[in-house]
């Protein structure tokens, strides 16, 4: 049984997460709620730790319908990039943003990311 | 749900302008108390803007309300009322988010808005870079996003208490 399949979903009524296959995840929704480290942090972690077990070289996440993201969320990207520089070299993998150029929060807060990530962050927009 | 909204019928999301003693028209108008659910808010403000604007404005605006108000209850005093405003004032829409806060926080509020008039784009990288390395405090990603992202003005205006603050965000139509 790969860990992808054993991804604990996080239970945040304004977003759907969907693990479409091993490598590909999708967020739909928004996330404006205070805290969301407790839930889509968790999660985000929890993918991070399976990319890892099983050595996968790239992930992919559809953002393309998450339509607001408030800036605490914007941290958690941030810290999904950390966590990747916080891997010995040859277990760093890719995570691939598919974006929508459309969506106010994703052009301009992915063009940063994507050369803060220094490589980690790949972004695919549309 | 913690939150009082004052639209014409008082309900929500509102249905038609309100006429402000301000002069502006008011499109929104809520009384908030500590502890209710931003989340409903940003719902509520960019259901009503799609509703008024084009997507990418009501996106911008949804962005620059959720920020501010976040803010406003993340550095208000207890017993102080924090409110909001989604406003018209001539050529110009504003969103309006007052609250009480502590001399030194507002001191900081207002450096922070010297530096990110300066230069909003290299502050928000700025920004990014430090929760990045896990620098520096708490940070103002917040503000910086109503600014950058939602490509607003941004205002300071302080009341004669001391405490009282308010923080204006605005855009062409």
């Amino acid at each position: 049984m790969s860990a992808f399949s054993q991804l604990p979903l996080p239970a945040l009524d304004s977003i759907d997460v969907k693990i479409l296959d091993p490598d590909r995840i999708s967020l739909s929704g928004t996330i404006a709620v205070a805290n969301p480290r407790e839930t889509l942090g968790d999660f985000f972690e929890a993918v991070h730790s399976a990319v890892v077990i099983e050595k996968r070289e790239r992930i992919s996440v559809d953002v393309t319908q998450l339509t607001f993201v408030n800036s605490s969320a914007i941290r958690l990207f941030v810290d999904w990039a950390s966590w990747i520089h916080g891997l010995p070299t040859d277990q760093r993998y890719q995570v691939v943003f598919r974006t929508d150029r459309r969506v106010t929060w994703q052009r301009t807060s992915f063009a940063v990311l994507e050369t803060l990530s220094k490589n980690a962050f790949i972004t695919e927009a549309q | 749900m913690a939150y009082r909204a004052a639209t014409e019928d008082d309900t929500v999301p509102p249905h038609s302008d309100l006429r402000s003693a301000r002069g502006r028209t008011a499109l929104i108008n809520v009384s908030w108390e500590s502890g209710c659910s931003v989340s409903y808010l940003h719902q509520f403000v960019e259901a009503y803007a799609r509703s008024r604007f084009p997507r990418q404005m009501a996106e911008r605006l949804a962005l620059a309300s959720n920020e501010l108000l976040e803010n406003a209850l993340s550095y208000s005093l207890l017993s102080k009322e924090v409110t909001y405003e989604m406003a018209l004032s001539g050529e110009r829409i504003e969103i309006i988010v007052t609250n009480h806060s502590v001399p030194a926080r507002i001191d900081l509020l207002q450096q922070q808005l010297e530096r990110l008039n300066e230069n909003p784009e290299q502050v928000y990288k700025d920004e990014l870079e430090k929760s990045m390395t896990q620098r520096g405090g708490r940070g103002m990603l917040g503000l910086v996003r109503a600014s950058h992202e939602a490509q607003m003005a941004i205002e300071l205006r302080l009341g004669g208490d001391g405490t009282e603050v308010t923080v204006v965000a605005s855009c062409r139509r």
